[in-house]
């Protein structure tokens, strides 16, 4: 039985300029970070010939393709798995819709106790790139390819999106103290809403075309915040992070919406400096950068909503428990 | 006949005793001073002014890239003004020490181009930049000269023939361009995985 812990994230940057349609004519880039809440995906021989297959639902079938869970079932497609094995995903939020990256998280997670399960040791990169062709190429998901490396890599990371295709990635260069402040100044709270974000990228995708101007000005604000990080400047990146979002909120409709905006602007009244529905938007996390003394103010102006308190995590993928008996 | 097969076999032995693992480290030195935004200086005299500045054009103009700083590097040959005021007013001894003065800082990377190792210019600049906290390369030829003694990294071409030694340097300017050119940067602050999506996987 193997056990493989694949970081969720939050995408603090950069988010939209991650889509093959704009980076492959301009280029884009990212700063995101992996954090302590996680995927597992355990994976087990079983002594029939079946596949179980166990997450929010219980599949058990004779033939992959019947295999309903698409992204397991292409990875197991993928890596060559034909029958007997037991596959479970266990997350540390819900199901659909966090906006923390699940989707990817799964998939990387996925190859990863695969290759693992057939005593193959792979490299991250090889399991973000595979993700992407897995995701983007066979199931033709309208995603960006943020989530699949920042999963497999873990830590604070500046990605680049290059428009050959090239992913070049660097660790943010801070102090573990800057580290430790840095994570101080931002929380995360589940706004109740989880939502599919297919829909909301699908609108981003299309969109992408005429809002070019906007993508070119979030891609900036990347490179700044980066920057306003290693200056340990926390302030100047919530700030700049406010600007994003009104930014983004442009890139498709559904982005944002009233109750969300409302939740935004009382986290603003209370202190928080900037912020962000995290990933492709429309519920889920909200992620809210705000100065440590202002906190408990913006924890009782938000007392509705689950905080769910969050490390940034410098691990990517790993197996965390390996015992074959074959 | 002979004399050329002379020089280009000759050449050709002096190219291989180049010290392989001191010129990487001046690469790797100059890709960290990119990524710090640290200034280059390149000075020299003669034969050595002219390839000071054919590195400064190099350097500044090569080797640029996405994502990346530019070079920020300074040629003390290049301003004529400068150059023969101090000469004129100083004397020449000081022609490249004392615009140092006026830039240099901590960190800062200072190299002098000296087929004797003994220009007097050059040695003057040098025990300038080393008042600072700096690193100082020479490209030095015949027995190295007092250049070759005071510098951090001494690239010794092994040669007593001024237009080898002058050959060579040229060429490890340009080994070193072209090396930081093409390989995969030292990502901003050291770590840089690449990798690389299908074009046709993500072509819309």
């Amino acid at each position: 039985m193997i056990i493989v812990q694949t970081p969720l994230r939050v995408s603090f940057f950069g988010g939209g300029t991650d889509f093959p349609s704009f980076f492959m004519e301009e280029g884009g880039c990212v700063l995101s970070s992996a954090i302590d809440k996680f995927v597992f995906v355990t994976i087990k021989e079983r002594f029939d010939q079946k596949l179980r297959i166990g997450y929010t639902q219980t599949e058990m079938v004779d033939d992959i393709n019947q295999i309903q869970h698409e992204l397991i079932r292409e990875s197991l497609r993928f890596t060559g798995i034909e029958r007997s094995v037991e596959i479970t995903t266990m997350a540390d939020i819900p199901s659909e819709g966090s906006g923390l990256g699940s989707s990817s998280t799964v998939t990387v997670g996925s190859l990863h106790a695969m290759y693992a399960y057939q005593g193959e040791i792979v490299t991250a990169e090889r399991l973000a790139r595979e993700a992407c062709t897995i995701e983007i190429d066979t199931l033709k998901k309208p995603i960006g390819i943020q989530d699949q490396y920042i999963a497999a890599f873990g830590g604070l990371r500046f990605f680049q999106f290059l428009p050959g295709g090239e992913i070049k990635t660097n660790k943010v260069n801070i102090s573990p103290d800057a580290q430790r402040i840095l994570n101080d100044n931002f929380l995360l709270f589940f706004t109740g809403v989880s939502r599919s974000s297919s829909s909301i990228l699908t609108e981003q995708k299309s969109n992408i075309k005429d809002r070019r101007a906007e993508l070119r000005e979030i891609k900036q604000m990347a490179y700044q915040a980066r920057d306003d990080i290693e200056k340990g400047d926390f302030d100047a990146m919530g700030k700049l992070m406010h600007q994003s979002w009104e930014l983004k909120k442009r890139l498709a409709g559904t982005i944002s919406n009233g109750s969300i905006n409302e939740i935004y602007e009382t986290a603003r009244r209370a202190g928080a400096i900037g912020g962000k529905i995290a990933g492709a938007g429309g519920g889920g996390f909200l992620l809210l950068c705000v100065p440590y003394e202002h906190q408990n103010r913006v924890r009782t102006a938000l007392k509705g909503l689950q905080e769910m308190p969050f490390r940034l995590e410098a691990d990517g993928t790993k197996a965390i428990f390996n015992y074959r008996r074959s | 006949m002979e004399q050329i097969q002379n020089y280009i076999s000759t050449l050709q032995h002096t190219m291989e005793q180049l010290p392989r693992h001191l010129i990487a480290d001046v690469i790797a030195i100059l890709q960290h001073a990119r990524v710090r935004g640290s200034q280059v200086f390149i000075m020299g005299n003669g034969g050595s002014a002219s390839t000071a500045s054919h590195f400064v054009c190099d350097l500044a103009k090569n080797t640029r890239r996405d994502g990346l700083p530019h070079f920020r590097v300074i040629g003390l040959t290049d301003n004529m003004a400068i150059f023969s005021a101090y000469a004129n007013d100083e004397g020449y001894e000081n022609v490249f020490s004392k615009q140092l003065a006026n830039l240099i800082q901590p960190s800062d990377i200072v190299i002098g181009i000296s087929a004797s190792g003994n220009s007097k210019n050059v040695i003057n600049a040098m025990e300038e930049a080393q008042k600072y906290d700096v690193t100082t390369i020479g490209f030095t030829g015949f027995d190295g000269g007092r250049l070759g003694q005071m510098v951090d990294i001494n690239i010794h071409v092994k040669s007593a023939i001024i237009e080898h030694v002058e050959d060579i340097h040229l060429m490890l300017e340009h080994m070193i361009v072209k090396t930081i050119k093409e390989e995969p940067q030292p990502e901003a602050h050291g770590d840089a995985p690449i990798s690389k999506l299908p074009a046709e996987m993500l072509g819309d």
